[in-house]
C-alpha cells in the first residue's frame, strides 16, 4: 500500500485535479434532470440544431454546405451569439445523444464539462501558487456557489465563458513563467475560443493591459531611460494572441465568413446597445438607466457564501503585503476588476442578475484559497488534531456546500444569510427568478391535472423549452405549450413584479386568483399555476 | 505551504472556521424560518371565520400573498383584492408573518388581533374612512350604464356584449379586455378590468378603448346627489411607462357642466384625481378621448361622496 502511495505521489495533484473536476461533472449530470430549461436554452437548443444540421451537411456535401445562401440559412439562428459553444452543443448532441437518458443532457454537457475544467483549473493554480490543501478549498468555494452551480448545468455561454477566461489567464500566466512557444501558441488559442464564446472577452485585454501596467511598467521605463529594447518587456503570448485569436474565432463562425466586417459591427452594436429588461433591485423595478451603481457588489454579497468572500478578503490582503508571485496575484486581481467594471457604469444593464459577472468568481475563490493558508498558519502546530487542514477545509466548505445542493433546482433564488435567505430577499425586493426555468417544479401538477390534449400557457418559459420537457418525457406528450391565456387550460406565472399583468390576465380569463399549484423555495413563492375550471 | 500570520491578529483567523460553522446555522435557520403549506392550510379556516365583506385581507410580506390566496381563496375577492385605493375600507385585516408589518396599514389603529401559530391577524381599523355613494367601476360590472361612440355629436349605442370573445395580451401584450363588455361597431368598448400601477400591483377598474376619433360616452342614471367625485385613472405601467406626452383624456359632466377633466400619460401610473359636484342628482356623463394615434387602453376608477 505504502509502495502504492509512493508511487502514486508524483501524479497525486493531476489525480487531485481530475477527482474534482470529474465529480463535479457526474455531480452537474446527475443533477441536471430536476433543473428545468431557462428561456435561453431553448434558443441555444433551436440554434444548435440549426448548427448541427449544417455540419452534416458539410460532411456529406461540404461544397453545398460552403455556399454563401447555404451558410447564411443554418448560422442565421441566434447570430447575436458567438458561435463556439453552440457548435459543442451541435456536436455533442450528435456524438452522445444515446449516452445520457436526456437529449437535454446532450445538449448541456459542453458548458457541464467546462464549468468541471474551470474546477479543475482553479484548483491546479491555487496549488502551484499556495499549495494543496487550500487549494481544494479555492476549487469547491468556486464549484459550490449557489449561483455558480446553477448556472454551470445550462446550455447556455456563461460558465462557458467563466471557464474559458480562467483558462486563458492560466494559460497566459504559464506562458509569462516559462515563455515556452506551447504556452505562447496556448495562450493565443484559449484566447480565441474565449472570443468565440461570448462578448465577456473583450473585457480581457483591458485586463492584460492593466496587468502588465501593473507589473511591467516600471522596468519598461527603466528600459527606455537606459535605451534598452523596450519590446523585450512585452509579453510574447501578445502577438500569439493578436493574431490567433481573431483568426480562430473567424475559423469557428462560420456566419462571419461573409460580410465580415458588417457582420461584426452588428454584433457589436447588438451587445454595446443591448435593450434594457426588467431587473428588480431592493424593491424596485429597473428597465432603463440608470442603473444602481451597487447592483454588482450588493448582489455578490448577497448571493456568494460569506465565508468565501471573508477568505477571499483574506487572501487579498495577503496577496498585497506578499512581494512573490504578485504577477499571478496581480493577473487574479485585474480579472476580478475586468468582470465588475461594466457595473462600474450606471448604463450597464442588469438584467442577467450575477450571471454577468461569473468570470470573477474563480478568481476571488483563488483569493479564497489564498485566505485559506492564512487561517491554517494561524492554527499551525495547535492541538488537538480537530484543527487540521481536513478539520478546517471541513468548517469553510460545509457551508458552501449545503447551501448550493439546498437550492438545487431553485438556483436564482438562492440568497445567503447576509440578506435573511430567500425570505429575507424577497422582503428586501430582491428577483426572486427569471428565465421561467421553475416550470420544472410545476411538471408533476400538469402532468396530473392538465386534460387530455390540453393547452398549457407557458409564460416566461420559451416554447423550445418546453419541447424539450417533452422530449426528455418528463412532461406528457400531448399537452401544447401556448403564448395565448385566453386558449388555455393551465396557465403558469414566473413570478417578476414586472409581469405581474400576465397574473392579473390570468385571474380576468380564468375568473379566479388562486392557484392550484405554487413551487416555492424555502416558503417563498417562485412560480404558480391556475386550472380552468369549466 | 503555509503562510505564517503576525501574532497580533492571528486569534481572529482563528475565528474564521467557527464563522464558515455560523453561516451555515444561520442558512439552516433562514431556510426553515417562513411557514409551509401546511401552516397556510391550518390559517385558512382561522381567516374565513374572521374575514368580513367589505374588509379586505392585506398580507405581509407581500411575497406570502399568492399561498393565502392558495389556501383561503374567498378571502380574496377580485373587487378587494385589486383595489382601487385604500380609503373608501373601513378596516383591514393584516394577516402577517416574520414580524413583519404592512406600511400601508401603519397609520391604522389595531383593534384586536389574534395569533393562529406562524402567523398574527390583526384588525386594523381606518381612522377616516371615505365611504363612496356610488362607485362607478361596480355600477359598470352590474350592467348599470349606458355606453355610447360620439363621433361629431352623433351617438352610436354601444351593446353590452355579456360574453364577448376574451383576448389576453399575455407577456408583452395588452391587458386582458373583458368577456362582458360594452362593445362598440368600431371596434371600441368599455367594461370592468384590470391594470397595473407603477408598483405593478392589480387595480380594477373600467377599461376603455376609446374610438380613434370622437369619444366613448359612459351615462350613469343612477348616481345619487353627491359632493364630490374621487377616482383613480391610468394605463397598464409596464405597457405604457414610457409615453410622458397625455395620451388620454377623462372628462365628466352633470347637467351639461363640465365637472372636471383629467389627461393623462402612461408614465404618471395609477394617477389620483378629485373633482366637485353639482348641487342636484342627475345623471352623470363620463367622456374619454384619445389623444394620441393607436390603441389606447386607458382605466379608471371611480366613486362618488
Amino acid at each position: 500500500m505504502r509502495r502504492l502511495l509512493e508511487r502514486l505521489e508524483p501524479h497525486v495533484d493531476r489525480l487531485l485535479a481530475f477527482a474534482l473536476g470529474g465529480g463535479y461533472l457526474v455531480l452537474l449530470l446527475a443533477t441536471s434532470g430536476s433543473l428545468g430549461f431557462t428561456r435561453d436554452e431553448g434558443f441555444y437548443f433551436a440554434a444548435a440544431r440549426a448548427y448541427g444540421a449544417w455540419l452534416d451537411l458539410l460532411v456529406h456535401h461540404p461544397s453545398q454546405a460552403l455556399a454563401r445562401d447555404v451558410i447564411d440559412r443554418y448560422w442565421a439562428l441566434n447570430h447575436e451569439h458567438p458561435s463556439l459553444i453552440k457548435l459543442l452543443f451541435a456536436l455533442s448532441n450528435r456524438a452522445l445523444a444515446a449516452a445520457f437518458a436526456e437529449t437535454s443532457a446532450s445538449f448541456r454537457f459542453p458548458a457541464m464539462l467546462l464549468s468541471s475544467i474551470a474546477v479543475a483549473t482553479t484548483y491546479d493554480w491555487g496549488r502551484r501558487r499556495y499549495g494543496r490543501s487550500a487549494a481544494v478549498v479555492a476549487a469547491l468555494s468556486f464549484a459550490f456557489m449557489p449561483h455558480v452551480f446553477f448556472h454551470a448545468h445550462l446550455a447556455c455561454f456563461d460558465l462557458p465563458v467563466c471557464a474559458l477566461w480562467l483558462v486563458t489567464s492560466y494559460v497566459y500566466a504559464r506562458s509569462l513563467e516559462t515563455p515556452r512557444l506551447a504556452w505562447v501558441l496556448g495562450a493565443g488559442v484559449a484566447y480565441g475560443l474565449l472570443l468565440d464564446t461570448k462578448h465577456n472577452s473583450w473585457l480581457f485585454p483591458f485586463a492584460l493591459l492593466l496587468h502588465f501596467a501593473l507589473t511591467r511598467a516600471l522596468p519598461l521605463l527603466r528600459d527606455l531611460r537606459a535605451g534598452r529594447p523596450a519590446w523585450r518587456r512585452v509579453p510574447p503570448a501578445w502577438a500569439s494572441m493578436l493574431l490567433l485569436g481573431p483568426l480562430l474565432c473567424f475559423a469557428l463562425w462560420p456566419w462571419l465568413w461573409h460580410d465580415t466586417l458588417p457582420r461584426l459591427r452588428e454584433y457589436v452594436a447588438f451587445h454595446t446597445g443591448h435593450e434594457y429588461y426588467n431587473m428588480e433591485f431592493l424593491g424596485r423595478t429597473y428597465w432603463k438607466p440608470p442603473m444602481p451603481r451597487g447592483y454588482a457588489w450588493l448582489m455578490t454579497l448577497a448571493t456568494v457564501p460569506a465565508i468565501t468572500l471573508l477568505l477571499a478578503a483574506i487572501g487579498a490582503s495577503v496577496a498585497v503585503q506578499r512581494r512573490e508571485r504578485r504577477p499571478d496575484y496581480a493577473l487574479w486581481a485585474v480579472s476580478i476588476l475586468a468582470s465588475y467594471a461594466p457595473w462600474l457604469s450606471t448604463g450597464t444593464p442588469i438584467f442577467g442578475g450575477t450571471k454577468h459577472w461569473l468570470t470573477a468568481y474563480p478568481f476571488l475563490c483563488l483569493f479564497a484559497g489564498l485566505g485559506f493558508t492564512r487561517v491554517m498558519a494561524a492554527f499551525h502546530g495547535l492541538r488537538p488534531r480537530l484543527t487540521q487542514p481536513a478539520a478546517l477545509m471541513a468548517c469553510v466548505l460545509v457551508g458552501p456546500v449545503t447551501m448550493t445542493l439546498h437550492a438545487h433546482p431553485f438556483g436564482l433564488s438562492a440568497y445567503t444569510p447576509v440578506v435573511g435567505g430567500a425570505p429575507g430577499a424577497a422582503s428586501l425586493g430582491l428577483n426572486r427568478t427569471f428565465w421561467g426555468y421553475t416550470t420544472q417544479s410545476l411538471l408533476p401538477f400538469m402532468n396530473q391535472r392538465a386534460p387530455r390534449r390540453g393547452t398549457i400557457y407557458v409564460h416566461d418559459t420559451a416554447l423550445q423549452s418546453f419541447a424539450m420537457f417533452q422530449e426528455d418525457a418528463r412532461l406528457r406528450p400531448d399537452l401544447h405549450g401556448s403564448l395565448n391565456i385566453a386558449a388555455s387550460d393551465i396557465a403558469l406565472f414566473h413570478y417578476e413584479p414586472h409581469m405581474s399583468r400576465v397574473e392579473q390576465q390570468i385571474w380576468l380569463e380564468y375568473n379566479s386568483v388562486s392557484p392550484d399549484a405554487i413551487a416555492a423555495y424555502d416558503g417563498v413563492p417562485i412560480a404558480w399555476a391556475y386550472t380552468r375550471k369549466r | 505551504m503555509t503562510a505564517s500570520a503576525p501574532r497580533s491578529w492571528s486569534w481572529l483567523l482563528g475565528l474564521v472556521p467557527l464563522l464558515g460553522l455560523g453561516e451555515l446555522g444561520l442558512h439552516q435557520y433562514f431556510a426553515r424560518r417562513a411557514p409551509g403549506f401546511q401552516d397556510y392550510a391550518a390559517l385558512a379556516p382561522q381567516l374565513l371565520k374572521l374575514k368580513q365583506p367589505g374588509v379586505p385581507v392585506v398580507v405581509t410580506p407581500a411575497w406570502a400573498e399568492p399561498l393565502l390566496r392558495q389556501a383561503a381563496p374567498s378571502a380574496f375577492p377580485l373587487e378587494e383584492l385589486a383595489r382601487a385605493d385604500d380609503s373608501s375600507f373601513d378596516g383591514f385585516l393584516e394577516v402577517s408573518l416574520l414580524g413583519q408589518t404592512a406600511p400601508e396599514l401603519s397609520g391604522f389603529p389595531v383593534e384586536r388581533s389574534w395569533r393562529f401559530g406562524s402567523f398574527a391577524v390583526a384588525l386594523r381599523k381606518n381612522p377616516h374612512p371615505m365611504p363612496a355613494c356610488f362607485d362607478f367601476v361596480a355600477a359598470v360590472a352590474a350592467g348599470q350604464v349606458e355606453v355610447f361612440s360620439d363621433r361629431d355629436g352623433e351617438r352610436e349605442m354601444c351593446p353590452l356584449a355579456a360574453n364577448a370573445h376574451t383576448s389576453t395580451g399575455g407577456l408583452h401584450g395588452h391587458v386582458a379586455y373583458p368577456r362582458q363588455r360594452f362593445a362598440c361597431h368600431h371596434g371600441s368598448f368599455a367594461g370592468v378590468g384590470l391594470i397595473d400601477d407603477q408598483d405593478y400591483r392589480a387595480r380594477r377598474c373600467i377599461l376603455v378603448q376609446p374610438p380613434a376619433s370622437g369619444r366613448l360616452i359612459l351615462r350613469f342614471n343612477g348616481a345619487p346627489l353627491f359632493k364630490k367625485l374621487r377616482g383613480f385613472a391610468g394605463s397598464s405601467y409596464f405597457l405604457e411607462r414610457d409615453r410622458t406626452r397625455a395620451q388620454v383624456e377623462l372628462g365628466a359632466e352633470q347637467n351639461g357642466r363640465v365637472l372636471g377633466t383629467v389627461r393623462l400619460a402612461g408614465a404618471q401610473g395609477w394617477s389620483p384625481f378629485e373633482w366637485s359636484a353639482t348641487d342636484t342628482a342627475d345623471s352623470v356623463e363620463l367622456s374619454v378621448r384619445a389623444l394620441a394615434p393607436g390603441p389606447q387602453d386607458f382605466c379608471f376608477a371611480l366613486e362618488a361622496h
